[in-house]
């Protein structure tokens, strides 16, 4: 049975230019993921990353109703999720700054008004609504060689960002009174870490869809924290899971035709919590 | 005032002035003048919730006073940040925080290294200095997850030693912590002493042992004590009736009755 799939999915990588496309897409987005995974889980921010996640529909929906009505191309419907995912960071970290005890209701509240600004605009969009399944639930194998370059890009940017600033960014996770007292702009930090987290939700987007998003970006990270003992052997384990998990979900689904991002997601599921159990009966 | 009081006001490392402060118009602290002279060792003592760590924080610069002014070598607290260490609580830090005790105590260095990019050397040789003196040079690289309680504390003050500071702040540095744990721990305090003035916050009176110089007692009213005068009625008046002074400063050195 294995042997079978895995003979149908070599065949196709072989053989079409998208499974190629999906496997790279995967790989590439790993990278952000496990980097700023790390930070979502030692921060405790996967409420705010989930809530920046599906107001990305908003920025989908609406781009795609310009492309298909008033046939505007200046940005794609990816790049449309890049700039809500951004203005919800922004947002929700003003919130939370400055509205401390009633942060979960506004960051609730901004998740769902994103989601209903995209469902609003992908109804007025006339087409299948198929489009809005892709979005929620991923569509790996539609992923072009435009989006591969994006994915690219914002994972160099991603590097490049932590590179700079890691020791700041830990500091203001591990203990940000103290990075404060040591002269650290943490209101400037935490922006900055939720705009990664922003960028780095698209990437996942594409690949298991904005439902699905926050799993992806915390349990490979919360796994690599059960073993990691520094920061950045964490973001290295985190990324290897993550590359693995989206490479074996698109493997698993490929013959049986089943979406890719769900069977990515329980097997994400399934080795946590196989991981946490075996960790803790030891 | 006279001109000496003035000059010993102008050395002072902590000073008060009418201070005042209160969360949402009710006040905690009214009318704190106290000084601090440079190499004390305070203890900030009084019951929960009477304003030990609200003083801290003021001294800190993290809360600003609501009225008169605090100052910290003759500066507002933000300007003389680079000189302060602070010790906050262990227990409210992440237990799976995945960093060695080499990073934590670096974070101590944040105030003095180039922001980008990674560590220099002469950051690296200084955290490792600073937990050398704590005693934990030998730790450097373990999880500081795994060490104990009376470890991780040690690590927080060598991240503040790692800033070279001239005073050291500490926030209850002995909550949790074993009653030998705690000997050792005060002993380490004692020979900081000998080059850092020190303020430590306690919720309890048990520490005012021989190291501790004075005694800062948090009530309704904020006084300066040097610990020989300690008296029950002090303490009762403090903490209230039901409190017993159990005495333990039975080695009556020199420093106790200077005062």
């Amino acid at each position: 049975m294995l042997a079978f799939l895995g003979t149908a999915f070599f065949d196709a990588v072989r053989s079409h230019h998208f499974m190629q496309y999906a496997l790279l897409a995967g790989a590439l987005a790993s990278v952000s993921c496990g980097v700023v995974g790390s930070f979502v889980v030692i921060r405790r921010i996967s409420y705010i990353a989930g809530g920046i996640a599906h107001t990305t529909l908003a920025g989908l929906g609406v781009v795609h109703y310009l492309q298909v009505v008033h046939g505007f191309t200046a940005i794609s419907p990816m790049g449309g999720a890049v700039i809500a995912a951004l203005l919800a960071a922004a947002i929700i970290g003003w919130v939370s700054l400055h509205l401390k005890q009633r942060e979960d209701t506004v960051i609730g509240a901004v998740w769902a008004m994103g989601m209903a600004i995209g469902v609003v605009f992908i109804s007025l969009t006339p087409g299948y609504t198929t489009d809005l399944m892709s979005y929620l639930f991923g569509n790996i194998l539609m992923v072009s060689s435009t989006d591969l370059w994006l994915i690219a890009g914002l994972d160099v940017l991603v590097l490049v960002v932590v590179a700079l600033f890691h020791k700041q960014l830990l500091a203001v996770c591990f203990d940000s009174e103290f990075a404060a007292l040591q002269g650290v702009h943490i209101n400037r930090f935490y922006f900055l870490l939720l705009g990664l987290t922003a960028l780095t939700v698209v990437l996942l987007v594409s690949v298991v869809g904005i439902i699905l998003v926050i799993a992806l970006l915390t349990l490979p990270a919360a796994m690599a924290n059960l073993f990691a003992r520094r920061l950045w052997q964490m973001m290295a384990i985190a990324t290897l899971v993550c590359a693995a998990l989206t490479t074996s979900g698109l493997a698993l689904s490929y013959a049986p035709d089943l979406p890719a991002g769900a069977v990515t997601i329980l097997l994400t599921g399934s080795a946590f919590f196989a991981t946490a159990l075996v960790k803790r009966r030891r | 005032m006279t001109t000496a009081t003035a000059q010993a006001k102008d050395q002072a490392t902590i000073a008060c002035h009418d201070l005042a402060f209160g969360y949402d118009s009710k006040p905690l602290l009214q009318k704190v003048n106290i000084a601090i002279p440079q190499g004390d060792f305070v203890c900030v003592v009084g019951p929960n919730g009477s304003g030990k760590t609200t003083l801290l924080k003021l001294a800190l610069g993290l809360l600003q006073p609501t009225s008169g002014r605090i100052e910290i070598f003759g500066k507002a607290p933000r300007h003389a940040r680079g000189r302060i260490g602070y010790v906050p609580q262990h227990p409210r830090l992440d237990p799976l925080f995945p960093v060695s005790a080499l990073d934590v105590t670096l974070m101590g260095r944040l105030g003095r290294a180039p922001s980008l990019l990674s560590w220099r050397n002469r950051d690296q040789e200084r955290a490792r200095q600073a937990l050398d003196e704590v005693g934990l040079g030998d730790r450097m690289d373990h999880h500081f997850a795994a060490l104990s309680g009376g470890q991780k504390q040690r690590v927080l003050i060598a991240r503040a030693l790692a800033g070279d500071p001239e005073l050291l702040l500490l926030d209850e540095p002995t909550a949790g912590l074993d009653a030998h744990v705690e000997e050792g721990f005060y002993r380490l305090l004692e020979e900081l002493n000998k080059r850092l003035t020190i303020v430590l916050v306690s919720h309890d009176l048990g520490f005012v042992s021989g190291f501790v110089k004075s005694v800062v007692c948090v009530g309704h009213d904020v006084m300066v004590h040097p610990t020989s005068e300690i008296t029950g009625e002090i303490i009762a008046d403090l903490y209230g009736s039901d409190m017993r002074l159990v005495r333990h400063d039975h080695r009556c050195s020199e420093e106790g009755h200077q005062c």
